[in-house]
């Protein structure tokens, strides 16, 4: 059989296959363990031991407007349709004659010159909807149509097709529920903070119990559980408290860069992180967005603030480590009557750290009125999975990534060095 | 032996049943007797028409005591016990009118909202009703947190989900489209004429009625969106409350073409006109039945979906009659298929031991590090449904329950040897299916050692 075949079976619409959903729940996983992962422990990675990067996945959610984000200052007609929306040229960081970057990510400005950040504009999946769940799910099982139909997670089918497929703590979401990128994935955990996962309990009576109880069984509840009590062994020998970042890193309060911190002590620790996911909402920017400073730009701020934080306090470590940085959707290229941008097609893609290439890569398909498509947005020219696939072969040192998006053949876009 | 159709139908209300003597009226009572049987069908149906039998409520009842159940349930007419009403009428929320809220802090609000919903769920008697507010509040999620959303949550949530519960889909739909906490979160405060703000009219049509691939275009959206144009809110000046008000001058007065018919009717009807065709279109009618399914079964076979899309659009929408199906389906008393949510997972527990709460921080917390911290979920899909959305954070629900069997969680207690006393007669085995539906764990200690592993073990998780 096919391995992508089973892929569409087992996780596909219950309809064509007469598997319940339930029964896709608990299968999800095992199913690609048990059909997919002889065929691709043989064939995706490169022999055990060749070093891997860590893949740091940042998902800025609600549609981030990569127009303000990396401006197409020589385009006449972004002035023309964001008349108050639009960052002046005088304002923004240039980087070339037709982009600069939006001051609020000044913090990267050094990131960028060093040659450690890849931009790759226009960029998104084949998402006609326009809406955040589907472009964010289709984008997070690793589809690029509506039509295609299967599900669980790109993130979890890149796990699952290692051979290191029980280890505890592979993957790590800072959020509250699994992103569906780690869907299937039994070997990921959805917290807050690493701090908080312990058992809060001093008798060993209630231990022992769950131990009994989570000790076998296969259904996805009994799965997490038991993965659950593998991960408070190993971290009962950390001690997130006491972690000092280097390099005179400075991790701000917020919820990005807290997440981030945590990932560098866990990458630090060596406790066999292979990819961590994180999270950063507030870019819906319907309403009042904003130009060089609003809205918009708080979020850059957040964002840059951030990932900078995290680089310079890995240093020389990040030359194992990748961030990607990627969105849903771009917005609408003309600001609405709110002074705010509504839903749209293309938008940026980022990636950072020592195996990115720098610079920036991929198609501009321009903004003209007869460049734009029927709605009046930004082309996908360049797609998102290429990204994804590029990093997954030179960095994750994956020989055949395109098994992660249903055969996908991607062509690489140089964002990062082999 | 069959329980009496009387047992049971009195049983349904037992936690508020019995402010006997040496009881205060302003707390829950204790039931005097254990549940004289159980079944783990019974269990299984009030864990999901309910949210789990109360403490002393028998879970072994025949069909026809099924079907008064049922009936009763969707009457929704039961007396809220004393304590419940008297607890509610202390907040804050529930007494001043949201624009009168305004020197109260928004996360006050926010968790006065939460109180209630906690209250309502574990103590009334209207369990199916408390669902459906549960299922309808995340149908049409707001995130109360939006530009000062909080302060119309409370309107919201009473006339728009708690009133139309168990009424008219179209009634809700149509109380939706004018609720300012709506009209605030999907930004359609500010759709006007000119470039039409399409956020509100995407998601009426993605998430509220017809559902993705359910028929429309891009094209549709954008022409909803201008038939929307003005349905906004009034300012906060002099006496202007901050309720719903069509400004006619921001109007998109044009010819608007939508699912390819011509919406001729103007001004604020073509936004009624909307209404009409998509609040009992079969997309909707289909769309909703998958989606109830889902959430009481965690799966949502064909024919099941069928027979209640057929029922609601034979009714025009009655969310009564849309139900029946699925209450008297085989399917709500078969074999788990989804996970109790953290919401429902502390509210079963609770109504389980008899526990009294206060429903403020301490409960809050722990939902907040399950996953589910109440009418804060961002994005207008309200909380997921699916199994793997949850399976993520098994340590705090463990975390939840141990805290819990030792009196820890702040505002929440129960009297543990009360409970004990209550099973004394009553074999292991019948304990542990009346208060968790399973059988006792193997090797446990003490009662609060064996409570804690019974609600952290496994098949507790499931619904």
């Amino acid at each position: 059989m096919e391995v992508n075949q089973s892929w569409t079976t087992c996780s596909g619409s219950p309809d064509q296959t007469g598997i319940s959903r339930r029964q896709l729940a608990g299968l999800g996983a095992l199913a690609l363990l048990g059909w997919a992962s002889p065929a691709l422990a043989q064939t995706t990675f490169a022999p055990e031991g060749e070093p891997r990067d860590v893949l740091v996945v940042v998902f800025l959610r609600g549609g981030m407007d990569g127009l303000n984000l990396l401006i197409p200052t020589g385009e006449d007609n972004y002035y023309r349709q964001r008349p108050s929306v639009g960052v002046p040229a005088r304002e923004a960081h240039k980087l070339t004659d037709m982009f600069a970057l939006h001051p609020a990510m000044r913090p990267l400005f050094e990131t960028f010159d060093r040659g450690e950040m890849s931009l790759v504009h226009a960029c998104g999946s084949g998402d006609q909807t326009r809406s955040h769940f589907e472009a964010m799910n289709l984008m997070e099982t690793g589809r690029f149509e509506n039509r295609q139909n299967f599900s669980g997670g790109w993130i979890a089918r890149t796990l699952e097709s290692s051979p290191r497929a029980n280890a505890p703590l592979r993957a790590i979401s800072f959020s509250d529920t699994m992103p569906d990128s780690l869907q299937g994935a039994t070997g990921a955990l959805a917290l807050n903070s690493i701090q908080d996962f312990k058992l809060e309990a001093s008798d060993q009576r209630f231990l022992l119990g769950l131990e009994k109880m989570y000790g076998q069984g296969t259904n996805p509840v009994q799965e997490s559980g038991r993965e659950t009590l593998r991960v408070l062994k190993m971290l009962e020998k950390l001690n997130p408290k006491a972690y000092k970042p280097s390099n005179g890193a400075v991790f701000p309060n917020s919820g990005l860069a807290q997440g981030l911190q945590q990932v560098a002590m866990l990458i630090r620790a060596r406790v066999g992180l292979e990819i961590a996911c994180l999270d950063l909402g507030g870019w819906d920017t319907h309403v009042a967005q904003g130009a060089g400073t609003g809205w918009f730009a708080r979020q850059v701020e957040e964002l840059s603030t951030a990932l900078a934080a995290f680089l310079k306090d890995l240093g020389p470590e990040t030359r194992k480590v990748t961030v990607l940085v990627q969105t849903e959707f771009g917005r609408r290229l003309q600001e609405n009557t709110g002074l705010g941008t509504d839903h749209g097609r293309g938008s940026v893609a980022m990636v950072l750290g020592g195996g990115a290439s720098g610079g920036i890569h991929g198609k501009w398909p321009g903004l003209r009125p007869t460049d734009l498509d029927e709605v009046g947005d930004l082309r996908v020219a360049n797609d998102y999975r290429n990204v994804i696939a590029e990093i997954l072969a030179k960095r994750m040192k994956m020989t055949n990534p395109e098994k992660v998006f249903a055969n996908h053949t991607y062509s690489e876009l140089g964002v990062c060095r082999a | 032996m069959e329980v009496s159709r009387r047992e049971v139908l009195g049983a349904a209300a037992v936690v508020g049943a019995g402010l006997a003597a040496g009881c205060s009226p302003l707390r829950p009572s204790a039931p005097k007797e254990a549940p004289k049987a159980t079944s783990s069908e019974g269990y299984r149906f009030l864990s999901r028409a309910g949210f789990g039998p109360g403490l002393g409520e028998s879970t072994k009842f025949s069909d026809q005591d099924r079907r008064d159940w049922i009936e009763m349930q969707l009457r929704a007419e039961q007396d809220e016990p004393a304590f419940l009403t008297w607890r509610l009428s202390r907040l804050d929320i529930l007494r001043i009118e949201g624009w009168e809220l305004g020197d109260m802090p928004e996360e006050e609000i926010i968790r006065q909202l939460q109180q209630a919903a906690l209250l309502r769920a574990i103590y009334s008697p209207n369990q199916l009703r408390e669902r459906m507010v549960d299922f309808w509040t995340n149908h049409f999620n707001i995130y109360s947190k939006k530009a000062d959303g909080a302060y119309a949550m409370t309107g919201d949530q009473e006339s728009v989900i708690r009133k139309n519960a168990l009424g008219s889909f179209p009634a809700m739909l149509r109380a939706s489209a004018t609720s300012p906490a709506m009209l605030n979160y999907l930004d359609n405060k500010v759709n006007r004429a000119g470039v039409a703000n399409e956020n509100y009219a995407r998601e009426i049509l993605e998430l509220h009625t017809l559902g993705l691939g359910g028929g429309y275009t891009q094209q549709d959206i954008r022409e909803v969106a201008r038939c929307f144009t003005g349905w906004t809110i009034e300012n906060r000046f002099l006496r202007a409350r901050g309720r719903f008000r069509f400004r006619e001058e921001w109007h998109d007065a044009t010819l608007k073409k939508v699912f390819e018919q011509k919406i001729t009717e103007g001004g604020i009807k073509d936004g009624e006109r909307v209404l009409d065709m998509i609040s009992v279109h079969p997309s909707t009618a289909k769309h909703l039945s998958r989606k109830l399914c889902e959430y009481f079964l965690g799966t949502a076979p064909a024919n099941l979906t069928e027979g209640m899309s057929e029922r609601f659009l034979a009714t025009r929408g009655d969310i009564k009659e849309t139900l029946k199906p699925l209450l008297e389906s085989k399917e709500i008393l078969g074999d788990p298929q989804g996970v109790r949510r953290p919401f429902d997972f502390v509210v079963a527990i609770l109504r389980a031991t008899g526990a009294d709460t206060d429903a403020r921080k301490g409960l809050e917390q722990s939902l907040t590090k399950m996953g589910q911290d109440l009418f804060k979920w961002p994005m207008p899909d309200g909380f997921p449904t699916e199994t793997s959305s949850w399976t993520g954070s098994m340590l705090p629900r463990w975390n939840f329950v141990h805290a819990f069997s030792q009196n820890s969680i702040p505002g929440t207690k129960v009297d543990w040897q009360a409970l004990e006393k209550l099973f004394t007669n009553t074999s292991l085995n019948e304990t542990t299916h009346a208060l968790a539906g399973r059988d006792p764990v193997p090797g446990a200690g003490p009662l609060t050692d064996h409570v804690a592993l019974l609600f952290a073990s496994p098949e507790f998780q499931w619904k």
